[in-house]
C-alpha cells in the first residue's frame, strides 16, 4: 500500500518470505553448477580416487579397510565436509559485495535475511549432492570384501556427512556474513580443528570431527572395532542422539545468528570506502 | 505542504578517517535532478545512503518520507542503477531483468513482457539471449538501465548513467530519463559532465569534497565553465577519418590521435556535444564512444569553493 502523503502507482504486492527463499535459492542453485566454487567442491570430494584406486590395486584386504577407516577420518570429516562447507558459505555476501552485485539483492524489496536464507538452502543443497561423492571415491574402488563388510559404515558415514554439513555449512555461514576474510579465518578453523581433533584429551570433544567419529562408532562391525576405534581417532565416543542434537544446535544458532546480522551489516566493496 | 520527495539534512558520512560526505543538506521535491561532481566528490556514497546501502553517520536522510537503510517498502518503489557495471554474468540480458522483476512481485509472464520491451527499448532485442559475460560496457550499462526503468519506480537513482554509451544511446538513454520524469518519477543522476545533466535537467546538485558546494540552475554553472576550455576522449576504430571531419566543425579548438582514439578540446562543449549526437545518429561518424576528463569541471568547483 502506498504512503497517502506520497501516493505511488499500482504495483504488484511484494513477495513473501517463502516465496523470496524460493526465488533466491533456485536462481543461487541454478548459478552454483557453474561457477569456479563447483570445480573446486568437485577436486575435493574426487581427490581421495587418486589415493584409493593404488590401494585397491596394490594393497592387502586388511590395509585396504585400514585406509578406508584413515581417509573417512582424516579426509572426508577432516577437510572435505568443512572444505566443501567453506567453499560455498563464503560466496555471498562479502565477494557480492565487492563485484557490485549485492546491489541487486539488499535493494530489492524482499528482507535480506530472506536472500541470505535462501542463498544457504542453496549451499547447503549443492554440498548435499556433492558430498557423498567423497564416501564412495574413497569406498568403492576398494576390493569387494571389504567394501561389502563396511557398506554399513559407508552408508552411515553418508548419513553423518548430511547431518555435519548443515552445521559446518552454518558455522562458516555465520563467520562470512561479518567477516570479508571469512575464507582465510575458515581455514585457519579448520587447521585448528583438525589438530584439537589428534589430541588424546577431553579438548578433542570441542569439535565437530568428535562427534562425526562417535557417529560411525557404532556402525563398525565388531571383529574390526579395536582397530577402527584406534584409525577413527575415537575417544570415548559420544551417543548418536548427542551428536545429531550437537549438529543442529550449531546449525541452528549459527544460522539464526547470520539471519539477524544480515539485516545489520552493511556491506560495501573495498573501492566504495574511499569515495 | 507537501514534504520533499528527498530529504536529506545534516548528512556527514565518514569511512574510518576519511570523511566522504560532510554536513550535507538538501531538498528535492520532485522531477529530474542532477548531481554533478569530480570523481571522488562523494555522489556515488550520497546514492548508496539514499538508495539504503549505506547508513549515515550522522544527520537525517528521507525519501518519500521513510528512511532507506534495510526498508523494502521504500525499495519497492524506488529504481536503482548503481555504478558498477557487473551484473549476473552467467544469466542472459532477458533471465536477469526478468529475475529482478520476479524480485519485485511481478509474476512470471509480467516479469517476462517487461523485460523484453524494456530490453528491445534499449537496443537488446538481438542480445538479450546472450549471457552477460559476454556483454560490452555500454551493453550492461543498458541492461542495467532495463532493470531500473522496468518496474515504473516511483523514484529513480541513477549513478553515472552514460557512461560507456556511444553518442546515440547517451541521447536515447536520455529521452527515457525525461519520459519516466514526464509519468511522475522522480529522478536523481550523477555524473561528473556538465553536459549530461544539461541535457537531462536545470535543477543541479553541486558536490566536491563531501559538500555541496552549489544547488540550482545549471545554466549558471555553465556560464561558469565556459571560461574553461573543455576536453573530449573519443573511441573510435577510425581516429584519422573521424578527426578530419572534426577538424572542419568550428567549435574544435585541437585534436589529438591517442592509441584508442582522439583527445578534443573545445570552448563550447554543449554546441559539440549537440553535433555529435546528430551525426552519430545518422550513422556518419564511427564514435564508438566518448568520456570527458574532469580537469575542467574541477578547476570549476575549486572556483567555485575558493569563492564560498
Amino acid at each position: 500500500m502506498s504512503d497517502p502523503v506520497f501516493p505511488g502507482r499500482e504495483r504488484p504486492r511484494r513477495l513473501d518470505a517463502f516465496e523470496t527463499i524460493y526465488q533466491t535459492a533456485a536462481l543461487a542453485l541454478r548459478r552454483s553448477f557453474r561457477g569456479g566454487r563447483i570445480v573446486v567442491a568437485l577436486v575435493l570430494v574426487l581427490l581421495p580416487l587418486t589415493a584409493s584406486l593404488p590401494v585397491a590395486h596394490y594393497s592387502e584386504l586388511r590395509q585396504q579397510e585400514e585406509f578406508f577407516y584413515s581417509m573417512l577420518s582424516f579426509y572426508h570429516f577432516g577437510i572435505a565436509v568443512p572444505a566443501v562447507a567453506l567453499v560455498f558459505a563464503t560466496a555471498f555476501p562479502w565477494p557480492e559485495a565487492e563485484e557490485g552485485t549485492l546491489t541487486y539483492w539488499f535493494t530489492s524489496p524482499v528482507r535480506r535475511w530472506a536472500v541470505h536464507l535462501g542463498r544457504f538452502v542453496a549451499g547447503w543443497v549443492v554440498g548435499a549432492v556433492v558430498l557423498p561423492l567423497s564416501v564412495v571415491a574413497i569406498a568403492l574402488p576398494l576390493d569387494s570384501a571389504p567394501a561389502a563388510e563396511l557398506q554399513s559404515v559407508a552408508v552411515t558415514a553418508v548419513s553423518a556427512t548430511l547431518l555435519a554439513y548443515p552445521a559446518y555449512l552454518a558455522f562458516f555461514w555465520m563467520i562470512a556474513t561479518f567477516s570479508r576474510r571469512g575464507l582465510a579465518v575458515g581455514v585457519f578453523f579448520i587447521l585448528i580443528e583438525n589438530f584439537m581433533s589428534i589430541v588424546p584429551s577431553n579438548i578433542v570433544r570441542g569439535t565437530l570431527i568428535h562427534y562425526v567419529r562417535s557417529m560411525i562408532h557404532p556402525a563398525v562391525p565388531v571383529t574390526s572395532r579395536m582397530r577402527a576405534e584406534k584409525l577413527l581417532h575415537v575417544i570415548e565416543p559420544t551417543a548418536t542422539s548427542t551428536a545429531v542434537l550437537t549438529f543442529v544446535l550449531v546449525w541452528f544458532v549459527a544460522l539464526v545468528l547470520s539471519l539477524l546480522l544480515v539485516e545489520w551489516i552493511e556491506y560495501r566493496g573495498k573501492t566504495s570506502q574511499a569515495t | 505542504m507537501t514534504p520533499p520527495i528527498l530529504h536529506v539534512s545534516n548528512l556527514t558520512r565518514s569511512f574510518g578517517p576519511v570523511v566522504a560526505l560532510n554536513e550535507v543538506s538538501f531538498d528535492v521535491p520532485g522531477a529530474i535532478v542532477g548531481l554533478l561532481g569530480p570523481n571522488g566528490a562523494g555522489k556515488s556514497t550520497l546514492l548508496k545512503i539514499l538508495t539504503g546501502e549505506l547508513r549515515p553517520s550522522l544527520g537525517t536522510v528521507e525519501v518519500l518520507g521513510m528512511t532507506p537503510f534495510g526498508n523494502p517498502d521504500l525499495y519497492h518503489r524506488i529504481g536503482i542503477a548503481p555504478e558498477q557495471d557487473s551484473l549476473f554474468e552467467d544469466l542472459t540480458g532477458f533471465q536477469f531483468v526478468s529475475f529482478m522483476l520476479r524480485m519485485r512481485g511481478w509474476d512470471p509472464p509480467e516479469a517476462a513482457k517487461r523485460a523484453g520491451e524494456w530490453l528491445d527499448r534499449l537496443g537488446l532485442a538481438d542480445a538479450m539471449h546472450r549471457k552477460t559475460g559476454g556483454y560490452s560496457k555500454g551493453m550492461r550499462q543498458r541492461t542495467k538501465l532495463a532493470t531500473t526503468f522496468a518496474h515504473d519506480p516511483d523514484v529513480i537513482f541513477l549513478d553515472e548513467p552514460l557512461t560507456g554509451l556511444d553518442p546515440l544511446w547517451r541521447h536515447r538513454v536520455q529521452t527515457s530519463i525525461h519520459e519516466a520524469a514526464a509519468a511522475g518519477a522522480c529522478v536523481l543522476f550523477s555524473s561528473h559532465v556538465l553536459h549530461e545533466v544539461e541535457e537531462a535537467t536545470r535543477q543541479v546538485l553541486l558536490l566536491n569534497r563531501g559538500r555541496v558546494v552549489a544547488q540550482g540552475d545549471a545554466r549558471e554553472i555553465r556560464a561558469l565553465i565556459d571560461t574553461y576550455p573543455h576536453r573530449v576522449i573519443l573511441e573510435t576504430s577510425k581516429p584519422r577519418e573521424v578527426g578530419v571531419r572534426l577538424l572542419q566543425w568550428d567549435v574544435v579548438e585541437s585534436i589529438t590521435v591517442t592509441p584508442t582514439g582522439l583527445r578534443v578540446t573545445t570552448p563550447k562543449p554543449e554546441a559539440f556535444y549537440s553535433r555529435l549526437t546528430i551525426e552519430s545518429a545518422e550513422g556518419d561518424l564511427p564514435v564508438e564512444g566518448l568520456v570527458s576528463p574532469d580537469d575542467s569541471l574541477q578547476a570549476l568547483f575549486e572556483t567555485l569553493v575558493w569563492k564560498r
